[in-house]
């Protein structure tokens, strides 16, 4: 209701009430309305009269007052931001553990990123001079222990069949000089070919 | 100048506890009020104002102003302390409680200040808890119909109706004690 309209007996009737016969304590948009009833009616007058009555009475009742001991009271009853950290510190271990988790996952990304770069910085390197010809004829000298993989296979392969089965059999074994030999001794004949 | 309520409630938000104590000294007189009415004593009512203020203190970092001020938050938590409080009450009676005593048809030349005051109150505790909240909010502690009804969580015509039937309980019990008065 607009403060401006007319305030009807019963909607004044209905506020008192509620509210009392106290302007202060109307609804701010009724207020205009409601005091201008009260001034055009006696009716509404006297119902607001009523209700002043009633509003005496409760106004009897006094409101406690606090105490400088009770805001003491008050004041102590608080903790402190720390405690409540700790306290939050106590009954949150998983989430306390999770975050030390998360720090320890940011520092190791920070590591991974510095070898990033110093790998990337690395490849940024100006290239190698190109090498002569005479430099590339003594890179051909080998002198790594690996290099022997590199030179051509002495191992005979004869040597790796196996030694049985084939006396008095149709397997066509070859003819090997000095009989057979003992798997045993292989290794060993193996060794001396290096 | 004074700060704020904002201001004031976004340093005890940071740990300043000297802010705390002034909010506390300018709002624990209304809360206290409050809550006294709507538990019916004292002793209580301080409980619940303790408790209010620790939230406060809790929850300081969070609040934001602007949904509604701090004085209806206040409110709000000091109500929602005082019902739970009320219904453990109702659940675990106390042995011996003070019933109020029926004055009677023969009262009607109570006159007294402190006596009229301790009959107001008595009524007054006896109102069905939401009639008592409603009408302590209004007649007392002096908030519009919006704020309170959105401290009680209603719609301003259940507020309504529920400040025209408290006050008309009211008027109807202490015409018994004071009828004159009432007329």
């Amino acid at each position: 209701m607009g403060g401006k309209e007319q305030m009807s007996l019963e909607r004044f009737r209905k506020l008192l009430d509620c509210y009392g016969a106290e302007s202060a304590r109307w609804p701010a948009e009724e207020r205009e309305a409601a005091l201008l009833l009260a001034e055009a009616s006696k009716e509404a007058r006297r119902l607001r009269e009523q209700a002043r009555r009633l509003d005496f009475l409760l106004d009897r009742s006094v409101s406690p007052k606090p105490s400088a001991e009770l805001i003491g009271r008050v004041m102590s009853g608080i903790p402190s931001r720390r405690a409540s950290s700790e306290k939050r510190w106590g009954s949150g271990s998983a989430a306390a553990l999770w975050s030390m988790r998360r720090s320890y996952a940011a520092a190791g990304a920070a590591c991974g990123l510095a070898v990033l770069i110093l790998w990337l910085g690395r490849g940024s390197e100006p290239p190698a001079p190109a090498l002569s010809q005479s430099q590339i004829a003594l890179l051909g000298t080998y002198t790594m222990p690996t290099d022997v993989l590199l030179e051509p296979s002495v191992v005979d392969l004869l040597d790796t069949l196996p030694a049985f089965g084939c006396e008095g059999s149709e397997l066509a074994c070859p003819e090997l000089e000095g009989g057979l030999e003992p798997q045993s001794a292989l290794p060993l004949r193996r060794r001396s070919l290096g | 100048m004074e700060d704020t309520d904002e201001v004031l409630v976004a340093r005890a938000g940071s740990g300043n506890r000297e802010a705390c104590r002034l909010l506390v000294e300018r709002h624990i007189g209304p809360i206290l009020a409050f809550a006294t009415r709507v538990m019916g004593s004292q002793a209580d009512g301080e409980e619940v104002a303790q408790e209010v203020f620790l939230r406060l203190w809790r929850e300081a970092r969070r609040w934001r102003s602007g949904k509604a001020s701090l004085s209806t938050w206040l409110h709000r938590v000091a109500f929602n302390l005082c019902l739970d409080r009320l219904a453990r009450r109702r659940e675990q009676p106390i042995e011996g409680a003070e019933e109020a005593a029926d004055p009677g048809p023969g009262a009607a030349e109570v006159v007294e200040e402190e006596e009229v005051a301790r009959h107001v109150n008595r009524e007054l505790a006896k109102l069905p808890e939401r009639q008592r909240v409603a009408i302590t909010l209004c007649h007392y502690q002096g908030l519009g119909n919006r704020e309170a009804a959105a401290v009680m969580g209603v719609s301003v015509d259940a507020l309504e109706s529920l400040l025209a039937r408290g006050r008309r309980t009211l008027k109807w019990r202490l015409s018994r004690i004071a009828g004159d008065l009432l007329g």
